[in-house]
Formats: C-alpha cells, sequence, structure tokens
C-alpha cells in the first residue's frame, strides 16, 4: 500500500493542525513526515506492550526503582491527604517509572529528528509541547525553552500564532530519524513470553541502528497504521 | 522540607532514563533535573485528583483503587491500564503472603503447644525427682 500520498494525521504526535493560512516550509514534503510519525508511533506502541508484558512477570513488589519513602513525602505535600494506604507509594512507583520513560523516550524522539545523541532540556520541552496528556507539564519548562526550540531548529520550524496566544510549533518535516533509521522490532524473548534479556538490555534491541538509509527501516508486528496521534492513550 | 527532599532522587530518575535509551546515548543535566521536577509534578498532579475523590466521599485514606481511577479520569489511560495490572498483582500477592503466613503460624501454634506440654512434662519429673530426693533424706 503506498502511504506517500496521505497527508499526515492532524492530532499526530499531539501536534495541533495548521492554523488557517498558515504555510509550512518543509524540506521533504509531509510524506516523509508522516513516514517519521509513524515509525516513532509505533516505538511508543511497542514500548507500551512491553511494559505490560513485563508487569505480568513482575512478582517482587519490596524492592523498587523509586523510594517509596520519598514518594510517599510528595504525597504528603498535598494538604488534603490524610492518610495513605501501603499499596498507593507502590503503584506510584510504578506509575512514575513508567512516566519517566516515555518522557524520555518522547524527547529522544525529538533529539534523533535534530540528529543529536544527547538528550537536552528542550528535548523535553518538545516532549511536553507534543503530548496532549503531559498539558499538565507546561509551566515546569519556560516559556523560552520552548521559543529556544524554535530558533535552533532555524528555517525548519514554523512559528503560528494562535487565537489562545499560544504560538504552535511544527517540527522540521522531511527529517529521517537518525544518520542510519532505526531498527525497531520485538525485544528478544523466549516462546512463553519472558524476556530472556534484562529489561534494560532488551529494549536497546528497539534502538539498533540499521546499516540502511534513513527510510530503511524494518517495523515490528505491534505497530498501527499511523493514524491517531502519538499520546497512544486510547 | 528542602527543595531536595520535595523531588524524586536525581539518581534514580538518571538511571531511569539511562536504562531506555540506547547505549551511545548522553543526557545533560539539565534534563535529567527537568524530568526530576515533571516526575513529582506527575505524583502531585495525580495525588490531587485521587485525595479529591476521598475528600467526596468522606474518606481519609488515599488507596490504589483512587490511584486507578485519578489516572483513568486524567486521560492516562495508558498508565491506567498499566497500574490497574500492577495493582492487581499486588494484591494477589499480598494475599497469597497473608495465606502463608496465616497457615505457618497455625503451624507454630502446634509447635508451641508440642513444646509446652514438653515442658511440662519436664518440669514435672524434675519436681517428682526432688520430692523423692528430699523424702529419702528426711528418712
Amino acid at each position: 500500500m503506498d502511504t506517500n500520498n496521505q497527508q499526515p494525521p492532524p492530532s499526530a504526535a499531539g501536534i495541533p493542525p495548521p492554523p488557517p493560512g498558515t504555510t509550512i516550509s518543509a524540506a521533504g514534503g509531509g510524506a516523509s513526515y508522516h513516514h517519521l510519525l509513524q515509525q516513532q508511533q509505533q516505538q511508543l506502541q511497542l514500548f507500551w506492550t512491553y511494559q505490560r508484558q513485563e508487569i505480568e512477570q513482575v512478582n517482587d513488589f519490596k524492592n523498587h526503582q523509586l523510594p517509596l519513602a520519598r514518594i510517599k513525602k510528595i504525597m504528603k505535600a498535598d494538604e488534603d491527604v490524610r492518610m495513605i494506604s501501603a499499596e498507593a507509594p507502590i503503584l506510584f512507583a510504578k506509575a512514575c517509572e513508567l512516566f519517566i520513560l516515555e518522557l524520555t523516550i518522547r524527547s529522544w524522539l525529538h533529539a534523533e529528528e535534530n540528529k543529536r545523541r544527547t538528550l537536552q532540556k528542550n528535548d523535553i520541552a518538545a516532549a511536553i509541547t507534543r503530548t496532549d496528556i503531559f498539558d499538565f507539564l507546561v509551566d515546569i519548562v519556560p516559556r523560552d525553552e520552548i521559543k529556544d526550540e524554535a530558533a535552533v531548529l532555524g528555517g525548519g520550524m514554523v512559528v503560528a500564532p494562535t487565537a489562545s496566544g499560544v504560538p504552535y510549533y511544527y517540527p522540521p518535516m522531511g527529517q529521517p530519524a537518525g544518520p542510519g533509521g532505526m531498527m525497531i522490532g520485538r525485544p528478544a524473548m523466549d516462546p512463553n513470553g519472558v524476556y530472556v534479556q534484562p529489561p534494560s538490555q532488551a529494549w536497546q534491541s528497539v534502538w539498533q541502528t540499521s546499516t540502511g538509509t534513513g527510510d530503511d527501516v524494518s517495523y515490528g508486528s505491534g505497530g498501527s497504521s499511523g493514524q491517531g496521534n502519538l499520546d497512544g492513550q486510547g | 522540607m528542602t527543595d531536595e527532599d520535595r523531588l524524586l532522587p536525581i539518581a534514580n530518575v538518571g538511571r531511569l532514563m539511562k536504562q531506555i535509551l540506547p547505549s551511545n546515548a548522553k543526557i545533560s543535566k539539565e534534563a535529567k533535573q527537568t524530568v526530576q521536577e515533571c516526575a513529582t509534578e506527575f505524583i502531585s498532579f495525580v495525588t490531587c485528583e485521587a485525595s479529591e475523590k476521598c475528600h467526596r466521599e468522606n474518606r481519609k485514606t488515599v488507596n490504589g483503587d483512587d490511584i486507578w481511577w485519578a489516572l483513568s479520569t486524567l486521560g492516562l489511560d495508558n498508565y491506567a491500564d498499566a497500574v490497574g495490572r500492577h495493582l492487581h498483582k499486588y494484591r494477589e500477592a499480598e494475599r497469597e503472603r497473608t495465606e502463608h503466613n496465616k497457615g505457618s503460624n497455625d503451624s507454630g501454634n502446634e509447635k508451641e503447644t508440642n513444646t509446652r506440654s514438653d515442658v511440662q512434662n519436664q518440669s514435672t519429673k524434675f519436681i517428682r525427682v526432688v520430692e523423692k530426693g528430699s523424702s529419702s533424706s528426711a528418712r
């Protein structure tokens, strides 16, 4: 099926559609941008599939990646919170772990778009502004940070004024995801569906760089048609 | 509470970030700090919603179901799904642990009873021996 003629979905990556009368300067047109979005969408879907499978394997509720006492302290900072059940910080440890991982992946995708290998603050800012469900974080990243991002990207990024006074930002189109594209596939599993490698190593297979060009990407079997936004929420 | 105390530890946050990125990736200190703040805000944001639900229902304790509900209400469906599964597994594990402890306590009680009766038997024997000794010396 030829997807080159399709327009990028309006809500992809949480990026709003351009307001009327806005022109988008693009190096390679909408098709390769759509391809990039599709690729990112599949990576995020793969991430969530992987995490759900990981949860099914969990048996140890004693050791956590984040300290329960600190989580409880943060919860207690809310004056309305009186008592907290033992299970609440345990759930937050998991939810927070997933949140950090997802935000990091989304930020990394932005860094790769800009052919960088170092994650910077403006990558986090971009991930937040592009993702609808991260709206509650807009105050954490200063407005300047988002403006800086637009300046760094130069001609590729178009800023469009909106009714709300908050500008829309469009990432440069037509850029390959990375220097050599990405190899996307399911993490190594044994026939029973249990991961052979430890989580961090298993996930590394997603980032393996293929030897071909930016377009030479093999996709995992869990992807979608690329419709819908990158939030992967519902 | 100091500034550092109200945030998640940056070392843990950095470790998680590193875990998901390719091995050749680097993370700036600023990026770590930003994610650290975001993660802390995430906890506060969800807690606030869960706490409001408890307040409306005149309950004092925020539990796992409240957190699951808050995540769903806030549109964080993937998180709600994952946390729901995690909660189910946690409760299952807790139930098994409780049953296991109960079982071992029961067998422990039996042992304790046996030990007690042994001690009683021994002390009775000892008393008899003492009595015998004292009666023979009286003769």
